[in-house]
C-alpha cells in the first residue's frame, strides 16, 4: 500500500529548479458537492482549481462526499470532505497529494542520506519523499546525487569570495572511511584527496558546483552543492557492484591529471586481489612490485627497490607504524593481512614533507576501519595459511574494532624442496587489532596494534625467528573547517633470534632488535582556496641492540658477547604549502628540518685521520655516559613539486626532493633477509643523503579512460654503505671497519599505460633505470673496481610488466600477468686457481656480470556464481598457473668448488609452472 | 521471536587447493667464457716454525676457459726473511713447489716470505709471528644417519691459539669381490691357456688414499676457553667403500693467525658454502702478500707461520654398526674350450676367478669383470707402512 502510493507520488523535485518553499498561496474553492464519489469529487476539484491531484485509488473509491464550501483553501476543503485524521494533504506548486497517515515532504530532509547540509531545515518527520515525476509506476530510488545540498547560510545576496567545504567520505554499508578518495570540481580543476580518515576539505568559490567523488573500487558519485558559506558535506560511497544489465557510466577519471602529486601509485585491495599470485594469496607487496620504478631482486623476497634505492630506503608504514621487515616465510608472503588492508600508496618521487627518514620511497599501507553498524566476520582456510577476522561496533556508530589473525602450517611444503632443504621447518603468524572511536564530531581516536612472528630452520639445527611489534594511538581533532590536527604516539619494534642447541658445548642464542618510540603532531590548515598549509613536529627515539651472543643451556661454553646497545633521537619539523597559482598552475613546496642525536652510553672508536677505518688504525677509545649527546647530524630537506595543466587531459609535473636517512640496514644479501641488522648513524658512520629531480607528463585519452604517463628522474646518493669483501656484520663492535661509504647515482624513465575500465583493463609499464655506486677513496679502504662506478646489486636496466584482465561475461574473466626484466648484476669467477687441495674461483670486479634475464607469465581464470546481491552464499572459482611457461628463472647464480672443480649453479625458486585453484564462498 | 546473531555474516570461507610439481630448483650453470688478460700470482703454504720442512707453492690464476689444470710458477727465487735479516732459501723441488728446512727459526722473531719471479717482479708478505700449535686431544668419530662423522678435539691451556686449521690424509683397505686363482695366457695350447695365478693376493687386497680438498678451519674465539670440541672434519658417506674393511686417517693440525683464519674462512665461504637463499655475494679478497713494484697488483694467498701436529686413528668396519657397503659383482661361467675362453677373457675385460666343480677335469671356469677382480684398478696393492 505504502509503496504503491509512493509510486504514484513520485515526482521530480528538480523540475522546480530549486527546492520548493512552503509559502505557496493556496487556490480557494467554492461549490456544493453532494453524493459524489471521491473520484468525481477530485476530478471536479481539479477542474475548479487547475491543480493536479495524486492519490491512491484503492480504498478511496468507496468514499462518498457530501459537502458545501465557500472560498475555502483546497486543502481545507479536502480535510472537511474526507477528514484529516487518516488522510493528509500536501500542496506542491500545482500538484496536490493525498496521502494516508503522513503528509508528503516537499523537500529532502536533513540527515536522510546521512549527508548533512548545514542550512536545511530540520524537524518534520519523514515518511514520503518526492523525488521525481515519472508517470510509470516503477519505484524510483532517491539518490543524493539528485539533490541540491545547500551549504552555509542561505542568502539571496550575490555570492562572492570562497568557502570551505569539508567532511568525511565513508562507505555506505559499513560506515568505514574511504582514505584517499578524490574530491574534485572538474570545471575549476580543483581537487583534493581525502586523508587516511576519509576526511577532506576543499575550498571553492561560493556558488553552485558539481563535486565529483571517486575512489578505487567504489562507484563514482557526485554531489550538487550550492555553496553559501563554510560547511560540512559528508559523502557515502557505494561499493562498485557489477549489475547484470550493465549501464555504462563514463565518468571522467581525471585524478591523475589534476592531482599535484607525481610519482604516487595507489592500489586498492580489490585490484590486489585480482592479480595472480603464487599461492593464490592476495599479496600487497607483490602488486607493488609490478608498478613502474619498483624492482625486486627475486622471487623469495618482498624487499623492493624503488628508483635505484636499496631495500632499506623504503619507509614502510602500517597506519603510521614503521614495519621493519615486511615479509613472512622467506618472503613468499608479505606481512600485511589482505583482509584488514584498505589501500596501499607508494610515494616514489614527491614525498610529502611529513614523511622522512628514508631516501627512496614511502609505502603507506592503510587499514580498514571496523564495521560501525554490525558485527561481521570472515574466515579463510587454505593449505598454507588460515585467517580469521572479526569486526564490528563496540558502541554502535561510535566505536568499532577489527581483530584479524593469520597462521601458517607450511611444514608440509618443505618436502617439495630439494633434498638439502627437506628437513626444514617454517611457520609464521600475525595479529592485527584495530580500534576506532568517535568521541564526538570533532574528535576521533584510533588504535592500531600489529604483531608478527616467523620461525624457521633451513635443514640445520639452527632456528631463526623474527618478528615485528607495533602499536600506534592517534587522536584526530578538528578545530574547525580550516584547521585540524592529528596527534599520534607509538612504539615499533623488530627483532630476531637465532639459536642452536644440538652441540651442547656450542649451544647459543643470538639476538638483535631495534625499537623506536615516536610521537608526532600534524596540522592541516586550509587557509583559502589558493593556500593550504601542512605542518608538524615529529620525534623518534631509537634503542637498538646490535647483537648479542649468549650461551644456551648449562653445558654451553659460549662466552657471552654483547655489543652495547645504541640509542639516538631523530626529530623533525616540517611545513608544506600548497599554492594554486591559477587553476592550471599549482605548486607545493615543503621543507623538513631533521636533527639527529646519537646518544650515550656508548664506546666510540677514533681512527687515525687519512687512514682506512681498520682495527689497526684505532687511535683512541672514548666512553660516553648515559643520556650524553655524542654527536649530531642535521640539515634541511626540500620537497618541491609543480603542476601545470596544459589542457584538461594533459599536464606536466616536476619535482625536486631531498632526504636524509639516519639508519642503515646491514646486509650482505640483496634481499631483506632475516639476519639483516640495522645500524644507527654514529660518529664513524654518516647518515645517507639523497636527492632527486623528476619530471613527468600525463595525458589521458578516450574520456580519461586510458591514462598514460612518462616520468623521468635523476637521483644522487651520498654516504650509502656498501660492504668490504668478506665483511663481518654480526656481533661487530666496530661496523665501520667492515663497510665503506659510496656515492651513488640513479636515473631512469618510467612509462605507463593504464586502462581501468571496460572489458579489457589493466596496465603496461616499462622502466629503464640504472643505479651506480662508487668507492674511490683509498684513505677509506680498498677501492672497489679501481674507483670506477659499479652497478648496485639491484641495478636492472630494463623491466616490462603487463597486467591484464579480460571480462568475457560477468561470470567469467581471465587475468594475465607478464614480467620481463634484465638479470641483476653479480660478481662471477673469471678465473680459477688452486689452493688447499682444490680449485678456487677468482672473482671478477664487483657486479661486473649479470645473471640471466627474468621472464615470467602468470595466468588465472575466474568463474563466478550468479550475481544476485541477496543470496545465502556467493561462490567463485579461481584457477591459476603461476609461471605458466615453467621457465627456470634464476634467483641467483653461484659457484661451488666440488671435488676440485668449480661448478656454477643457477638457483630458481620456482622451477616449474605452479597450478593452483581457489574456491571461495562468501556468505 | 527473532533471534539475534552476533556474527551475522561470516563473509569469507575460502578453501585453497594447491598442486605443486616442484618448487625450488637448482641446475648447472656454465661459466661465462670470459678471459682475463692478467694472471695473478697465488702463494700457498706456511712457514714451518717447528721441525718440519717448509713448502711454498707458487701458481698462477688461469681463466675459466683455460683447460690448463694448474699453472705452476717456476724459476722463482723464494726465501724466508727474518726481522733480524737472516734468510732461509727454498729450492724448487717440483715445478712451482719450493721447499727447504727444517729451519731452526727463532721463535721470538717475525718472518716473511720474499719472492722474486722469473719475470723480474718482487713480492713480499707481511711479517708474521710463529704460532705454536697445541696437540690434538683426540680424533673421535660417531655413527650418524648420514654415515660416519669424524671430529677433531683439541684445546690450548694457554688460551692463545684460538684459530685452527686442519688437513687430513685418509687411507682405507679394500678387497675385490672375487679372488682370482687363474690367469688366462692366450696360448693356443689348451693345456697352458689357463695357468694357476701366483699373484692372487695382489689383485685381491688393496689400499686407496685421499687428501683433503677443502679448507677446514675452526675458531674458539667465541668461547670462554680455548677449546675445540667435536669439530666436524670428515664425513664418510653412508655405505661408502672406505669402510669395506678398515679405514685410517691422519689429521694434521696447525694454529692460524687471526688474519689467516679470516682469509681462509672467506675463501671457503666464497668457494664452498654458497648456494642458500641468504648467502652473501662472493668476492675475492687480497691476502698478505704484496707486489713490491705495483701495489695495485692482486696477489692471492695468505702466508702465516706455525708448527704442525698430527694424529692418526683407525676405524674397523666391525666397529661401525650396520655398515651397508656391498660391492655388486656377478660371476659368469665359461666352458673350458679355447674359443669360449678367448671370447670371455681375451680382451682383459673379464678375468677368470675359480674353476667350477671339483673333478680332475675342469669343465668350466668362472670369471668376473676386471673391475670386480683386480683391486689395483681402484687403488694400490702396496701396504702403507703404518698399516
Amino acid at each position: 500500500m505504502k509503496s504503491s502510493l509512493l509510486s504514484i507520488l513520485t515526482l521530480f523535485l528538480l523540475l522546480a529548479g530549486t527546492a520548493a518553499s512552503a509559502q505557496q498561496k493556496e487556490v480557494l474553492v467554492s461549490g456544493d458537492f453532494y453524493n459524489m464519489r471521491a473520484k468525481e469529487f477530485v476530478a471536479e476539484l481539479e477542474k475548479k482549481t487547475g491543480l493536479t491531484f495524486y492519490y491512491d485509488t484503492t480504498g478511496f473509491d468507496t468514499l462518498k462526499i457530501d459537502i458545501s464550501v465557500k472560498e475555502q483553501p483546497v486543502t481545507k476543503v479536502l480535510a472537511s470532505a474526507i477528514g484529516d485524521s487518516i488522510y493528509k494533504y500536501t500542496l506542491y506548486n500545482n500538484l496536490l497529494f493525498i496521502t494516508k497517515g503522513s503528509p508528503v515532504e516537499t523537500e529532502l530532509p536533513e540527515a536522510f542520506f546521512v549527508a548533512k547540509a548545514v542550512s536545511t531545515d530540520t524537524g518534520s518527520k519523514v515518511k514520503y519523499i518526492i523525488t521525481s515525476i515519472e508517470e510509470d509506476s516503477k519505484p524510483q530510488t532517491t539518490t543524493p546525487e539528485n539533490k541540491l545540498f545547500e551549504v552555509g547560510i542561505k542568502t539571496s545576496a550575490p555570492l562572492s569570495g570562497t568557502a570551505k567545504l569539508a567532511g568525511y567520505v565513508k562507505d555506505i554499508s559499513t560506515g568505514e572511511p574511504i582514505p584517499g578518495a578524490a574530491v574534485f570540481v572538474e570545471k575549476l580543476k580543483i581537487s583534493v584527496n581525502a586523508d587516511q580518515f576519509g576526511y577532506y576539505s576543499i575550498t571553492l568559490p561560493k556558488g553552485r558546483h558539481l563535486i565529483n567523488i571517486q575512489s578505487l573500487g567504489k562507484k563514482d558519485t557526485w554531489r550538487q552543492v550550492m555553496l553559501y558559506g563554510d560547511g560540512t558535506l559528508n559523502v557515502d560511497m557505494k561499493d562498485h557492484v557489477l549489475s547484470l544489465k550493465a549501464v555504462i557510466i563514463s565518468a571522467k577519471k581525471a585524478a591523475n591529471i589534476n592531482s599535484l602529486q607525481m610519482g604516487v601509485e595507489k592500489v586498492d585491495i580489490k585490484t590486489i586481489k585480482q592479480i595472480p599470485v603464487v599461492f593464490g594469496e592476495a599479496d600487497i607487496l607483490r602488486v607493488i612490485q609490478t608498478l613502474p620504478g619498483v624492482k625486486t631482486v627475486g622471487e623469495a623476497s618482498t624487499g623492493f627497490n624503488v628508483r635505484g634505492g636499496s631495500a632499506d630506503q623504503n619507509l614502510i608504514l602500517f597506519n603510521d607504524a614503521t614495519v621493519y621487515n615486511p615479509s613472512h616465510f622467506f618472503g613468499f608472503f608479505s606481512a600485511f593481512n589482505p583482509d584488514v588492508v584498505s589501500s596501499v600508496e607508494l610515494y616514489k618521487s614527491s614525498i610529502p614533507a611529513k614523511y622522512g627518514g628514508r631516501l627512496s620511497s614511502v609505502l603507506d599501507v592503510v587499514s580498514r576501519e571496523g564495521n560501525k553498524k554490525k558485527i561481521t566476520g570472515s574466515a579463510g582456510i587454505g593449505l598454507l595459511t588460515s585467517r580469521l577476522n572479526i569486526e564490528g561496533p563496540l558502541i554502535k556508530d561510535k566505536t568499532s574494532f577489527i581483530v584479524g589473525g593469520r597462521i601458517t602450517y607450511a611444514n608440509w611444503l618443505m618436502q617439495f624442496l630439494p633434498a638439502e632443504y627437506k628437513k626444514s621447518k617454517a611457520s609464521f603468524y600475525d595479529i592485527n587489532v584495530l580500534l576506532s572511536h568517535k568521541i564526538n564530531d570533532k574528535n576521533d581516536l584510533y588504535l592500531t596494534a600489529y604483531m608478527s612472528n616467523d620461525r624457521f630452520n633451513l635443514n640445520s639445527d639452527t632456528v631463526y625467528g623474527y618478528g615485528n611489534k607495533n602499536i600506534v594511538l592517534k587522536w584526530k581533532h578538528v578545530f574547525n573547517n580550516k584547521l585540524q590536527s592529528i596527534v599520534s604516539t607509538g612504539y615499533d619494534s623488530y627483532g630476531y633470534t637465532i639459536y642452536s642447541e644440538k652441540n651442547p658445548v656450542n649451544a647459543y642464542d643470538m639476538k638483535f632488535d631495534i625499537n623506536q618510540s615516536n610521537a608526532k603532531i600534524h596540522f592541516n590548515y586550509f587557509v583559502n582556496s589558493k593556500h593550504t598549509l601542512d605542518f608538524g613536529l615529529s620525534s623518534i627515539y631509537y634503542t637498538l641492540h646490535p647483537g648479542s651472543f649468549q650461551p644456551r643451556g648449562d653445558k654451553s661454553l659460549v662466552v657471552p658477547d654483547v655489543v652495547t646497545k645504541e640509542q639516538a633521537l631523530e626529530s623533525a619539523a616540517y611545513l608544506t604549502e600548497k599554492y594554486n597559482i591559477t587553476s592550471s598552475l599549482s605548486v607545493q613546496a615543503g621543507i623538513r628540518f631533521s636533527l639527529y642525536n646519537y646518544m650515550g652510553p656508548k664506546t666510540i672508536y677514533q681512527y687515525a685521520d687519512g687512514l682506512p677505518k681498520e682495527t689497526g688504525n684505532i687511535t683512541d677509545t672514548l666512553q660516553y655516559n648515559k643520556g650524553k649527546f655524542i654527536n649530531k647530524y642535521f640539515g634541511p630537506e626540500y620537497r618541491l613539486s609543480l603542476r601545470y595543466a596544459i589542457t584538461d587531459n594533459f599536464s606536466v609535473k616536476a619535482g625536486y626532493n631531498s632526504l636524509r636517512q639516519y639508519i642503515h640496514m646491514l646486509s650482505n644479501t640483496t634481499a631483506i633477509a632475516p639476519t639483516d641488522i640495522w645500524k644507527l648513524s654514529d660518529p664513524n658512520i654518516k647518515p645517507q643523503y639523497g636527492d632527486q629531480f623528476s619530471i613527468g607528463f600525463y595525458k589521458n585519452f578516450k574520456s580519461n579512460t586510458i591514462e598514460t604517463s612518462v616520468e623521468t628522474y635523476y637521483k644522487r646518493l651520498k654516504d650509502f654503505l656498501d660492504f668490504k669483501s668478506g665483511a663481518r656484520l654480526v656481533l661487530n663492535d666496530h661496523i665501520e671497519t667492515d663497510v665503506f661509504n659510496t656515492v651513488g647515482k640513479a636515473y631512469g624513465v618510467e612509462l605507463m599505460i593504464k586502462k581501468l575500465t571496460g572489458k579489457l583493463n589493466g596496465w603496461v609499464s616499462y622502466t629503464w633505470s640504472r643505479t651506480f655506486l662508487r668507492m674511490n677513496d683509498s684513505t677509506k679502504g680498498q677501492v672497489i673496481n679501481n674507483g670506477d662506478y659499479y652497478p648496485a646489486n639491484y641495478d636492472k636496466p630494463h623491466e616490462v610488466t603487463a597486467i591484464g584482465n579480460y571480462r568475457f561475461s560477468h561470470r567469467f574473466s581471465l587475468s594475465m600477468n607478464v614480467t620481463y626484466s634484465t638479470g641483476r648484476p653479480i660478481t662471477i669467477p673469471i678465473g680459477r686457481y688452486y689452493y688447499e687441495g682444490s680449485y678456487r674461483a677468482l672473482y671478477s670486479d664487483r657486479n661486473a656480470y649479470r645473471i640471466p634475464d627474468y621472464f615470467r607469465m602468470d595466468f588465472s581464470m575466474n568463474l563466478e556464481g550468479n550475481h544476485k546481491v541477496k543470496q545465502k552464499t556467493h561462490n567463485s572459482w579461481t584457477f591459476g598457473v603461476y609461471n605458466l611457461l615453467g621457465r627456470k628463472n634464476p634467483y641467483s647464480v653461484y659457484f661451488v668448488s666440488e671435488d676440485g672443480i668449480i661448478n656454477g649453479y643457477k638457483l630458481s625458486v620456482f622451477g616449474a609452472a605452479i597450478l593452483y585453484a581457489n574456491f571461495n564462498i562468501r556468505f | 521471536m527473532k533471534r539475534k546473531y552476533y556474527i551475522s555474516r561470516p563473509q569469507y570461507f575460502m578453501i585453497i587447493i594447491l598442486f605443486f610439481f616442484s618448487v625450488t630448483c637448482k641446475e648447472k650453470y656454465a661459466l661465462p667464457k670470459t678471459l682475463i688478460d692478467k694472471s695473478y700470482l697465488v702463494v700457498e703454504g706456511y712457514i714451518d716454525g717447528g721441525n718440519d720442512s717448509t713448502f711454498i707453492r707458487l701458481t698462477r690464476t688461469v681463466s675459466s676457459a683455460d683447460t690448463t689444470s694448474i699453472k705452476n710458477e717456476s724459476n722463482a727465487t723464494v726465501y724466508i726473511e727474518g726481522e733480524d735479516g737472516q734468510s732461509f732459501y727454498l729450492n724448487e723441488i717440483n715445478p712451482g713447489t719450493y721447499a727447504g728446512g727444517p729451519f731452526s727459526l727463532n721463535q721470538t722473531q717475525q718472518y716473511r716470505l720474499n719472492i722474486s719471479t722469473g719475470n723480474g717482479k718482487s713480492y713480499l708478505s707481511d711479517y708474521v709471528d710463529i704460532k705454536q700449535t697445541p696437540a690434538i686431544d683426540s680424533i673421535s668419530w660417531a655413527r650418524t644417519a648420514d654415515g660416519v662423522q669424524i671430529y677433531a678435539n683439541t684445546h690450548d691451556p694457554q688460551n692463545s691459539t684460538t684459530y685452527y686449521a686442519w688437513n687430513y690424509h685418509e687411507t682405507w683397505e679394500f678387497y675385490s669381490a672375487f679372488y682370482s686363482n687363474w690367469e688366462y695366457t692366450g696360448s693356443p695350447d689348451p693345456d697352458s691357456v689357463m695357468v694357476r695365478r701366483t699373484n692372487g693376493d695382489s689383485l685381491y687386497r688393496c689400499w686407496q688414499s685421499n687428501i683433503s680438498t677443502e679448507i677446514i678451519v675452526g675458531s674458539s674465539a667465541k668461547l670462554s676457553e680455548d677449546i675445540i670440541y667435536l669439530y666436524p672434519l670428515i664425513l664418510i658417506p653412508e655405505a661408502s667403500w672406505k669402510l669395506q674393511k678398515r679405514y685410517s686417517v691422519l689429521v694434521k693440525q696447525r694454529a692460524l693467525s687471526k688474519g689467516a683464519y679470516e682469509y681462509l674462512e672467506n675463501m671457503k665461504k666464497n668457494s664452498e658454502q654458497l648456494g642458500s637463499i641468504f648467502d652473501p655475494q662472493p668476492s675475492t679478497s687480497n691476502g698478505n702478500v704484496h707486489c713490491v713494484d705495483d701495489a695495485k697488483e692482486i696477489v692471492l694467498g695468505y702466508v702465516y707461520s706455525s708448527t704442525s701436529v698430527q694424529k692418526r686413528i683407525f676405524i674397523e668396519r666391525s666397529q661401525v654398526q650396520d655398515w651397508k657397503y656391498r660391492f655388486s659383482c656377478e660371476e659368469v661361467s665359461i666352458k673350458n674350450d679355447l674359443d669360449s675362453l678367448a671370447d670371455a677373457f681375451a680382451g682383459n675385460a673379464y678375468i677368470p676367478t675359480t674353476e667350477e666343480g671339483s673333478g680332475p677335469v675342469i669343465a668350466r671356469y668362472k670369471g668376473a669383470a676386471v673391475y670386480c677382480v683386480d683391486c689395483r684398478l681402484r687403488g694400490v696393492h702396496e701396504k702403507p707402512d703404518f698399516w
